[in-house]
């Protein structure tokens, strides 16, 4: 009898343990940086600015809140007065264009000389804003980072 | 002599006639979302750093939209709940905010220079629509506008449950901040 009791408390104490440290882990879990984890999709900025202006709905479903690589030229560069990076991709003759919002934890060296060339990167796809208020139809990336 | 007269008045007249900025905008703007209350485990707070946000001076017509996604909180199962449970993000992406400056006629734009200013318009938000009325600053320096406002909403007003499990650590009136410096928009 004393035994079973013994079995019980200590199945009892494990199923505690492993319930508070997954509790515990789970709570104070981070985001992890996008490029520790493996894009579900790698798209050309052309591709993905038609599929969201084309068929938004579908692109929402397929992409919103996933990480994504996206390889595009850079059309600009923004520094906000808080000193965080815009990398804006996309063509220069089309007003819509991918704003990736760069990881604050990994700033690389930012140049002018970078505009126009080809740039991939990684990041987690937030969705669209269509051009509603006249400034250009916009996807938005969070926690970016160029792919190295 | 008259080459050097004809020379002033072409650079006076272009000074006095030349169009007056009118429309100001940002994609940089950032909104904060706090819902803490004293009994929360931690800060419930979520930034947002790609606001967009369109001011006509003349009118004082102000817009902002939002993507609910972009909102990024310190902890990921935070971040996840506030997308999932609380502003269903995906069945509600955008959220945004169009409205006007009550007393606009009351900021001299051309002068650099700090206002309270009035502002009274439509929060849509998780698919509902409710009137929103603040107060905020706003500064004219070296060219660009500085907006700032924090004002309270009520989640209710927006249809956003907050499970009874939870009730008494998260709030159910969030504060809302904004901070957005404005670039003029040219062309």
């Amino acid at each position: 009898m004393q035994r079973k009791m013994f079995y019980s408390v200590l199945i009892l104490l494990v199923i505690s343990i492993i319930g508070g440290t997954y509790l515990f882990r789970e709570f104070n879990r981070r985001n992890l940086p996008v490029s520790a984890q493996t894009p579900l999709y790698r798209v050309s900025s052309n591709v993905l600015i038609a599929a969201f202006s084309e068929h938004g709905e579908a692109a929402n479903k397929k992409y919103l809140g996933n990480i994504i690589e996206v390889t595009g030229n850079l059309k600009a560069i923004n520094k906000d007065d808080k000193g965080n990076y815009t990398i804006v991709l996309g063509d220069t003759a089309q007003t819509a264009s991918i704003r990736c919002s760069m990881s604050s934890d990994k700033q690389p060296e930012y140049s002018k000389k970078m505009i126009g060339n080809p740039v991939t990167i990684i990041g987690v796809c937030t969705g669209y804003l269509p051009d509603e208020l006249g400034l250009g139809a916009d996807i938005i990336l969070n926690r970016s980072e160029f792919k190295q | 002599m008259k080459k050097l007269l004809v020379s002033a008045l072409f650079v006076l007249s272009t000074g006095l006639f030349a169009p007056a900025q009118e429309k100001y905008f940002t994609k940089t703007g950032k909104i904060g979302f706090d819902a803490t209350v004293p009994k929360s485990p931690e800060n419930i707070i979520g930034v947002n750093k790609s606001v967009t946000c369109v001011l006509d001076t003349k009118t004082g017509n102000l817009q902002l939209a939002v993507l609910m996604k972009g909102f990024e909180f310190e902890r990921a199962l935070m971040q996840e709940h506030f997308n999932e449970n609380y502003v269903e993000s995906n069945q509600f992406p955008k959220a945004e905010f169009r409205g006007v400056l009550t007393n606009n006629a009351s900021v001299n734009y051309a002068k650099d220079g700090s206002y309270e200013v009035k502002v009274k318009g439509k929060l849509t938000m998780h698919g509902s629509t409710s009137e929103i009325e603040t107060v905020g600053t706003l500064a004219v320096r070296a060219g660009h506008i500085q907006l700032n406002a924090i004002f309270q909403v009520l989640l209710a007003d927006f249809k956003i449950n907050v499970p009874q499990l939870v009730a008494d650590k998260v709030a159910t009136q969030a504060k809302i901040s904004v901070d957005c410096l404005l670039d003029p928009l040219k062309g």
